[in-house]
Formats: structure tokens, sequence, C-alpha cells
């Protein structure tokens, strides 16, 4: 079975479509990209006229578009899983430390911040019901630990439903499977930065991976090195542990959420991952690698 | 002859959805009051998984694919692609036209199934690295 692929820049990184059916490729990236068109409305807190950053001062009852209410319940949802180690509140935590745009635009240094060591508000402080949200005024909602993933569900599932090849979708490496695979099965390369050891795995149909890092996205502030991965307990980035971590699962979305919370447990997490039964992969800050049970083994030098 | 005919006429038909779904995403006066996950039917992190759903695949049409990657066997529709939405044959609009986008967020430890990976041969689809 061949494949045709399409790539392009989204969000500060790499999106790339995979279809089995060749023919539907050019179809396939117009739902893409308006389904993403409308994740970005809702979701892009670098925007100011988005539907999130709109919501910052907003406070009481607010009602959410459905598209911000499902990707805002699929965020709590990861809160609950994680124990809050995934939290949609961390917004003003990440501000304060720099990442307040396009990481594009994130200057190499630009200046000090101060290191407050301050619990986020917490996902328990907001209330979902329904599509009405319920928010103290200066709480800031980011969910870009959730978001990226959740839309390549749903983009995968979008392609799939409507033309019905099979398909691939990453978003900057969160990447989401519908459908038959071809023949070959889903050859997905793994890999955080050009000179951390590699492996490739075969994905099979309808199930997803995601890779975490904690040296991927990063800027410098006052000569401190800082990334976009926050302990929500401290407002802090997570402790780098762990250079990378990599989860398979059914879906995008809980492949994502074990590998940020993964980073924010450190060494615990290896041992949390294997109770969940995830194939997952952990690259130490020192260059060991660690396996739970289902990663393949084989690893290339 | 036939066969062709017939794969001809699927695509036609898929490809006339993509275009209703994608009209009702980006251009129709209703596009705002539908969400995503009620286009999609997308369950939520503890519930039931679009993607899943559509590794199993359902089987509700005449022309179908199949195809093997890992020795079991992934079926999807080609005449109705419907495993992972709910999309209407007639005019590309959901079932659930508005109102709460899914079924609400779950407490769950509910991690799904683990996939079986294997090692990886030949190029690559894709790359997954840190972001």
């Amino acid at each position: 079975m061949s494949t045709a692929a399409a790539e392009w820049e989204l969000w500060s990184t790499r999106a790339r479509l995979v279809v089995t059916n060749p023919s539907m490729l050019t179809t396939a990236r117009e739902l893409v990209d308006s389904y993403l068109a409308k994740v970005d409305d809702a979701a892009n807190r670098f925007r100011a006229d988005s539907e999130i950053s709109r919501l910052t001062e907003r406070s009481g009852w607010v009602t959410l578009s459905p598209t911000l209410t499902h990707l805002l319940e699929e965020a709590l949802a990861v809160a609950r899983m994680t124990d809050g180690d995934v939290d949609p509140t961390v917004g003003g935590a990440v501000r304060r430390l720099g990442y307040d745009r396009d990481l594009r635009l994130v200057t190499e240094d630009g200046g000090p911040v101060r290191a407050v060591i301050s619990p986020v508000p917490g996902y328990r402080s907001l209330r979902l019901d329904g599509s009405r949200l319920h928010k103290v005024a200066g709480v800031e909602l980011d969910l870009g630990a959730t978001a990226k993933a959740a839309a390549a569900d749903g983009a995968a599932a979008l392609v799939h439903g409507a033309l019905g090849t099979g398909v691939l979708v990453s978003l900057g490496g969160d990447i989401a499977t519908a459908g038959a695979a071809p023949g070959s099965g889903w050859q997905v390369h793994v890999q955080d930065r050009d000179q951390d050891p590699w492996t490739q795995v075969e994905l099979p149909a309808g199930s997803a991976i995601a890779t975490s890092s904690t040296v991927s996205r990063q800027w410098r502030r006052g000569g401190r090195t800082l990334h976009h991965v926050v302990d929500p307990r401290t407002g802090q980035p997570a402790r780098p542990v762990w250079r990378s971590v990599t989860v398979a699962a059914d879906t995008c979305l809980r492949a994502n959420a074990v590998t940020t919370a993964a980073l924010v447990r450190g060494e615990p997490a290896v041992d949390w991952v294997r109770g969940l039964g995830l194939p997952a992969r952990f690259l130490r800050a020192d260059g060991v690698l660690v396996h739970t049970d289902g990663w393949p083994t084989g690893e290339a030098a | 002859m036939d066969e062709q005919r017939e794969q001809i006429s699927d695509r036609d038909r898929a490809l006339r959805r993509a275009g209703a779904l994608r009209r009702t995403l980006v251009g129709s006066a209703a596009a705002g009051s539908l969400g995503i996950a009620a286009v999609l039917g997308l369950g939520t992190l503890g519930g039931s998984s679009t993607t899943a759903q559509s590794s199993t695949g359902t089987t509700s049409g005449s022309s179908s694919s199949t195809s093997s990657s890992t020795g079991s066997s992934s079926t999807h529709s080609s005449d109705d692609g419907s495993s992972a939405g709910s999309f209407s044959e007639d005019d590309g609009t959901s079932d659930d036209d508005g109102g709460s986008s899914s079924s609400g967020s779950n407490s769950t430890s509910n991690t799904g199934t683990a996939p079986s990976l294997s090692n990886g041969s030949g190029s690559s689809h894709a790359t997954t690295s840190g972001s």
C-alpha cells in the first residue's frame, strides 16, 4: 500500500499528514487545516483574540465554544488522570517564566525572571458544567500540554471518518493514527534531539505515540535555561531528570498525558508507567535509556 | 470494470462528504455552533476513543478494504467511512448539531489498551520528538 504525505510549519513545530490513499491527500490536508484553525481560534494563548486569551480576565460563569469546551474537558480529564501533574491552570506560571509568545519570538536571553516557587491555581479551581466554565479572574489557562495531542487524535479521526483512508497525523511529534496502516505498518522514528540515541518502532493501526522533552522548547532568562514543562506544584520548570520520555497508547492524548506527567514526576515515573502497562522509553539526563515492558528492544546506538 | 466503477464511485462519495464537512467546519453560519467533538463524535479520555474505534473498525458497506500491519486485520468501510463519527451522507453535518461537545469529562485512571509495538524497519512515516 503506497502512502502520500504533506508537511508544513505549525505552532513553532512541524505538522505531518500521511494517508494510505494518495488520491485523498489534498482533501485530507484541507480537512486538517480547517480543523486545526478551529483549535487555534479556541486555544492559542499567544493570540490576543483567541477565546482562551479573552477568558483570562473573566470571572464567574462563562459560556465556552464547543471547541474550547471539548479541549478543556480533555485537559481536566488529563489533570485527574495524572493527579494534577498536568494542569491546565499553568498559564500564568509559564508566562512569568518568559514563555509568553510563540517560541520563535522568545528571545535568546530576555533578562532574569523571578524564581517564585508557588503552586499554580490548580484544576480543581475550575468548574466545567457542560459548556459553562466557572473561573476566577486572573487564572490563566494553558492547554499546551494537551491540546496538540487532542488535535492530532481529532484530525486523524476526522480524515478517516470523512475519507475512509488510513491516516497518520503528527503535530510536533504527537502522533495519532486512524484506519488501516500501510502494509509495513506505521513506521515511527523515535528521537528527540539530533545527538540523542534513536530507534524505530512499528506502530499498530489506530494507536498513537508521543514524546515529551525537557530539552526541546527551551529558552534563557538571566543566564538560566528554562523549558516549557512546568511542575504545577512549584510553578517552575520540572527538574530535568529525563531528557525525554516516549509513550505509546491507544490515543495521542493519553500518550502525551503520560509523557508530560512523567517529566514532572521524575524518577518515580518509571514505576508509575509500568503500572499503567504502557510501552515507554525514558532517556535520562545522563544518557541512560530505561524501557518498560512492551517497548521493543534493539535500540540503535 | 464494475470494480473500477465502484472504486470511482466510492471516491466521489468520500470527496463529496469531505467537501460538505469542510464547509461545515469553516464556512457555514452553523460552524460556530458545531463543536469539534460533536462533529467528530469524539469520546473523552476515560470514554470510548474514536481512534481506538477506528483501529478495530466497523464494516457497514459492501465495499471495504482490509490491510494488516501487525498480523491483525483492520477493516474500514470505504463507502460510508462512518466508524469515527456521526456524519450524514446527505449534508456532511453531524447528527449532534451542537450543545455540549462530548459526553463530559471523566474521573479516570483508565489508560486504555496498550498497543503492541515492534521493532521498525524501512523508511519512517513520521518522527516523534519532544515538543
